[in-house]
């Protein structure tokens, strides 16, 4: 209980409070502070309140200096520093190491400028302009300005772009130069959200003209020093940066190691300071560990069985719901995620997004219903064919609990476990049935054009409903906020009764770190917090 | 001798070649191709065409293996298609791993082997002998995986429970290109022990059942009847004759050493030739693969003709072939 | 009395085909071995039998004894894995809550079947173009030895993941992958021992008494060519286990939820890192390959022993 006129360590004047915490950062104890307050006119209380808050926000006070090495789960020969062609999480670390996005995305799923001052969109959404910031450099010392934009964002447009997010950027007319430090985005259709396509890791700024990506320059907090795909890389420290909290580490080297057995070794035996992708059976060991800590950033990516509703067996509505019925949610996410997920109701909108919708009553497991549904359906004991492969944790094990708990019901469930590679070519969108993992994108309704619209690309559950793809166009324009919840609703709804997925948990992302690991993101998109950290972190034994 | 030698060589470089035809083939065998594996998850069927055309994907098969060959002969590996890298510069950026390793391990293991044989062959049948037997034969056994994961249990995670310090490390970190000898051994300790056991114990078992064998030949037996002591007959003659297939063993081990260790590089996080290879089949990157595999079976050719010459040197009889 | 020593084809692992050379040691063991002889099991060889007949007991019937399915868990409402040994749950549970004990009995007859069948494949189509070739005179012997060289020459692992990666993993394709990557093995040994027959001075005088080549295989060759094959043969079983094994490493192998165990091993190597867990579950599979290779050892070590090597045994 601290009384209102209590001089406390936060109610001190800036430079007082800095004084403080220069004192115990050079060594000052208790009782120094306190003569030290007590001089100037505290009470002995006080005094020592404040050198206890001193103590506190100097431990929370980023240290320069020191080297931290990060290990991603997988790399090899395929490794780029190309924004343009990133597909993995070490990809989107070192995008995050070495350059700057026009803007980044933040924890609550906002964007915030980063490159990019002032974003204007007009009236409708339709044409977008961009001030640059300025007095940015190059790491090779040249000036970044409205060029770099244009020759960076034009590599995403046309039919034989190469980029790998070519298609998210199919709604932009063109860029345009308008200044030095000024450019303009002409969009086909109005598109409000823009922002979070421009936050991507693969939008990020590279230098005009540059073909040639072993040693990039980039704007960002680390310059690369040495990169070998599939061996290692290593940055350091950007000492012009243009912001000006962070970069505070000398140094970071990144690879990736492919066993999680390894992997969880080398951390808990501190050859690594932080590690993504924790197997969830090491969390408790890493939690117990006094050197480690479990990362988990909160997210709504989620893993699902996408059913082909064009086709016979798997579009039969009630094979479909016998399986979500037969799912049990509860089971998967304290055994398989130890209780880093939540249980995910047949929707891809999980609650990590602003648009969730909390009213669908969650679907239980019910080996009953399910059973009528099964005998319903007239499959009998014709195989089903369901093909899963390690693509994230739990997908394995999901397709076991499942086949385990079907073949209660007389369900014959033929699960195939495949490789990982190949994966995404050679069985999703073409088998019938098979597991598929998702990681969260900005907003729903990116999620849902990308996944359900009748037309999308990637619609795996090849579902079709006009009431779904007017909805879905439709909200894109509504203002009104309890319309726009009632739309997001009925979006989730359809797909919650009539979809093809069975979705039965959003996941967290779960990486671990080293205790003295300090300045961790928690953006929702990806491993490593959202792969946000580079610029912030710091060692609290530097 | 020598044609022989000039022999052997061209047939090694005819099967160096077959090598890369084999797996051209075997790479197009598999499913997708390196442009659907590099653009992900996200690709469109104009993007795929795009990449392909730039890689030369789009050429028809007899083509881009000419294309590939004719380079080769130039002295050109080529770009990989994984990424844009250049074939040469990534394998100089691992193969010192896969040396560094399969150096130290033979530097350690094989002497130790030797001895270890041989002195079972000395004493068959004695406690001795069983026991080195027993452990080799259940080494044999176990999965690498699982020595390597005892490995860490023991000299890392127990060591420092008990001595406060951690013995080696888990992963291999850092910039090992500068390193000297006897920092290279702390950070590769884990996996040379584990190829150690590995090879030790086939190596073991083959020293002991060479020597064994010669000594079953007619004129040790006569020696042996003449009541020469058994420690000399092994020193002095049979050790020589049974040259010939130790060393055959030890070049195989080698070869192995060099290509068939990825369980273990994956295991210990060191990225040496063996892994590389199977990435490039993860990416269907087939001038990778290629690559690659022609340096491997090269290894094994020129391993396999310096055993040979090894065990004709040491035994006269071999140097008439009938 | 010796039980182990004259374990020399022992020695023709799965690296050490000796290519040039082992006409050699072929030639002395066969001096005097004797095509039809019987022979008696020593001590040390019951044992082996004792233990290589368990496991396939185990095998055979493993499925029928096994006190759940091994995809079943015995404590259902129990959501933690890696459970110690207690009623109910002989070896404790594994890495997704089964019983142990249950998928050892599975797996052994799965293990025990691919190595086993694997071989078998090896050996024929080895022994057959082995043979054959050194029967067909030069030319094909050539052109097949060639081929041959540049398959060995390629890890045995890196193969086996094309073949997988391709035709995707199942038991038969596991089965047919070791039999055709072993078989290039099997035919060096068998080409090599065939080569050394077929100047045998009992091989010239059936051919001079005007023999047809199918006689001189079967009666002659094959007889006196099977002892050595023999005592290879439990060894590459074992390699063949461990290729498996490897490649379940490497996510290739006998996919999950089947219990195989090469993949026990992995799949629960997690065990060293999850708080509290017990380590049977990695354990028990391993002890299961190390006492089924030490069984097989055994017996392999008989057989050899009395292939050849007399003076040694007697020594």
């Amino acid at each position: 209980m601290r009384k209102l006129n209590e001089p406390n360590f936060e109610g001190l004047s800036d430079r007082d409070r800095a004084t403080v915490v220069e004192m115990v950062k050079k060594g000052a104890n208790r009782r120094e502070v306190m003569a030290w307050m007590m001089a100037a006119g505290a009470t002995a209380a006080a005094a020592g309140s404040v050198f206890g808050g001193a103590k506190e926000a100097w431990a929370n006070t980023p240290k320069k200096g020191g080297r931290m090495v990060i290990s991603s789960d997988q790399h090899g020969p395929a490794d780029t520093l190309d924004p343009a062609a990133m597909t993995a999480s070490i990809d989107y670390i070192r995008s995050r190491m070495v350059y700057n996005g026009l803007v980044r995305m933040q924890k609550d799923l906002s964007y915030a400028p980063e490159l990019a001052e002032e974003i204007l969109p007009n009236a409708d959404a339709s044409e977008w302009t961009f001030k640059l910031k300025k007095g940015v450099e190059w790491h090779n010392g040249k000036s970044f300005n409205a060029d770099d934009v244009v020759y960076t964002m034009n590599r995403h447009l046309g039919a034989d772009s190469k980029s790998v997010v070519n298609s998210l950027y199919e709604g932009v007319e063109s860029w345009q130069k308008v200044n030095d430090h000024e450019v303009k985005a002409i969009l086909k259709t109005p598109n409000a959200d823009l922002p979070a396509i421009l936050g991507l890791f693969q939008s990020k700024i590279i230098p005009d003209g540059q073909t040639d990506f072993s040693a990039a320059p980039g704007t960002g907090p680390f310059k690369v020093a040495e990169f070998k795909p599939g061996v290692r890389c290593v940055v350091q420290r950007n000492e012009n940066y243009h912001e000006e909290n962070g970069p505070y580490l000398d140094e970071i080297e990144s690879l990736g190691i492919g066993d999680s057995v390894a992997r969880v070794s080398a951390l808990l035996a501190g050859d690594i300071d932080i590690m993504a992708n924790l197997p969830p059976k090491s969390i408790e060991q890493i939690e117990q560990d006094s050197g480690t800590e479990v990362w988990s950033t909160p997210s709504s990516a989620y893993i699902t069985f996408a059913c082909r509703q064009d086709m016979d067996m798997s579009g039969n509505r009630d094979l479909v719901r016998a399986m979500q019925l037969l799912m049990d949610r509860e089971r998967l996410v304290k055994g398989v995620f130890k209780g880093q997920a939540s249980v995910g109701n047949d929707h891809p909108i999980g609650p990590a997004y602003f648009d969730h919708c909390a009213d669908i009553p969650q679907r239980p497991m019910d080996p009953d219903q399910a059973k009528f549904h099964f005998e319903k359906s007239g499959i009998g004991n014709t195989p089903i064919p369901v093909i899963t492969a390690e693509v994230a944790p739990g997908c394995v094990e999901m397709g076991t609990y499942l086949q385990r708990e079907a073949s209660k019901i007389g369900m014959n469930i033929d699960l195939k476990k495949v490789t990982t590679d190949g994966y995404w070519s050679a069985v999703w969108l073409k088998e019938a049935i098979c597991a598929v993992s998702w990681n969260m994108r900005p907003t729903a309704n990116i999620m849902l054009t990308l996944a359900y619209e009748s037309k999308a690309n990637w619609n795996e559950t090849y579902w079709k409903s006009e009431q779904f793809d007017k909805l879905l166009v439709e909200v894109r324009s509504v203002t009104d906020a309890a319309k726009r919840k009632q739309m997001y609703c009925d979006l989730q709804t359809l797909i919650h009764e009539d979809g093809g997925s069975i979705t039965p948990v959003y996941r967290n992302y779960v990486d671990a770190v080293r205790t003295h690991v300090k300045g961790l993101t928690y953006v929702p998109l990806n491993a490593f917090g959202g792969a946000e950290c580079p610029q912030y972190l710091w060692r609290d034994d530097a | 001798m020598l044609s022989l030698i000039v022999q052997r060589l061209l047939i090694g470089v005819v099967t160096v070649f077959a090598v890369s035809l084999i797996i051209f083939i075997c790479t197009q065998w598999l499913p997708g191709d390196a442009a659907e594996i590099r653009l992900g998850q996200s690709a469109t069927e104009a993007n795929k065409a795009a990449l392909r055309a730039e890689l030369g994907l789009d050429k028809p098969l007899a083509v881009q293996y000419m294309n590939w060959a004719t380079n080769f002969l130039q002295g050109d590996l080529g770009k990989s298609l994984a990424g844009d890298r250049s074939i040469s510069e990534s394998i100089g950026d691992r193969y010192q791993s896969t040396v560094t390793v399969s150096v130290l391990t033979a530097a350690i293991g094989i002497p130790l082997s030797l001895f270890l044989g041989i002195m079972a062959a000395m004493f068959p049948s004695t406690l001795y002998d069983r026991i080195l037997t027993f452990v080799s034969v259940s080494l044999v056994a176990v999965p690498d995986f699982f020595t390597a994961t005892l490995m860490v249990l023991i000299f890392v995670f127990a060591w420092d429970a008990v001595f406060g310090f951690q013995l080696a490390n888990v992963v291999v970190i850092g910039n090992t290109q500068d390193m000297g000898v006897f920092e290279l051994v702390g950070h590769y300790a884990l996996p040379i022990a584990t190829l150690c056991f590995v090879i030790a114990s086939q190596v073991i078992r083959m020293t002991r059942a060479a020597v064994l064998n010669v000594m079953s030949s007619p004129y040790i037996e006569m020696a042996i009847l003449k009541g020469v002591p058994r420690k000399r007959i092994i020193l002095r003659h049979a050790l020589l004759n049974a040259i010939g297939p130790i060393v055959n063993v030890i070049a195989l081990n080698l070869a192995y050493l060099v290509s068939g260790v990825v369980v273990i590089e994956v295991y210990f996080a060191y990225n040496g030739l063996a892994t590389f290879m199977v990435q490039g089949v993860q990416q269907r990157d087939f001038i990778l693969v290629q690559s690659i595999g022609m340096l491997f079976c090269a290894t094994y050719v020129i391993l396999m003709l310096i055993a040979d010459i090894a065990s004709i040197v040491s035994n006269p009889r071999l140097r008439h072939p009938k | 009395m010796s039980d182990f020593t004259t374990d020399k084809k022992a020695g023709h692992g799965e690296h050490y085909v000796r290519p040039f050379e082992s006409e050699e040691i072929a030639f002395e063991e066969l001096q005097d071995a004797a095509p039809s002889a019987r022979f008696k099991l020593s001590v040390s060889g019951w044992i082996g039998a004792i233990i290589v007949s368990f496991w396939v007991f185990i095998g055979v019937f493993g499925p029928f004894l096994a006190p759940y399915h091994e995809n079943d868990l015995p404590f259902p409402d129990d959501y933690s894995e890696y459970q110690a040994p207690k009623e109910g749950a002989f070896l404790g549970t594994d890495v997704e809550d089964r019983d142990v004990m249950s998928r050892i009995m599975y797996g052994a007859g799965r293990t025990i079947g691919i190595a086993f069948a694997g071989t078998v494949l090896a050996y024929f189509l080895g022994v057959v173009l082995g043979i054959g070739a050194a029967v067909a005179g030069p030319w094909v012997d050539m052109i097949v030895s060639r081929i041959n060289d540049a398959f060995i020459s390629l890890p045995t692992i890196m193969l086996g993941l094309v073949v997988v990666t391709a035709v995707g993993s199942s038991i038969p394709v596991l089965i047919v992958t070791a039999g055709l990557i072993y078989m290039t093995i099997v035919y060096r040994l068998a080409r090599a021992i065939g080569m050394e027959i077929m100047v045998m001075d009992y091989v010239e005088a059936a051919k001079v008494r005007g023999e047809g080549i199918w006689w001189i295989v079967t009666k002659e060759i094959w007889p006196n060519a099977a002892m050595p094959l023999i005592s290879d043969f439990g060894l590459r079983l074992i390699y063949v286990i461990l290729f498996i094994s490897s490649l379940s490493f490497l996510g290739m192998g006998v996919q999950p939820p089947q219990a195989d165990w090469g993949l026990m091993v992995r799949e629960n190597l997690g065990a060293f890192q999850t708080y509290g867990a017990s380590l049977l579950p990695v354990v028990a599979p391993a002890l299961a390959i190390a006492t089924l290779t030490v069984g097989i050892n055994l017996i392999v070590d008989d057989i050899s022993a009395h292939a050849g090597g007399k003076l040694t045994k007697a020594m």
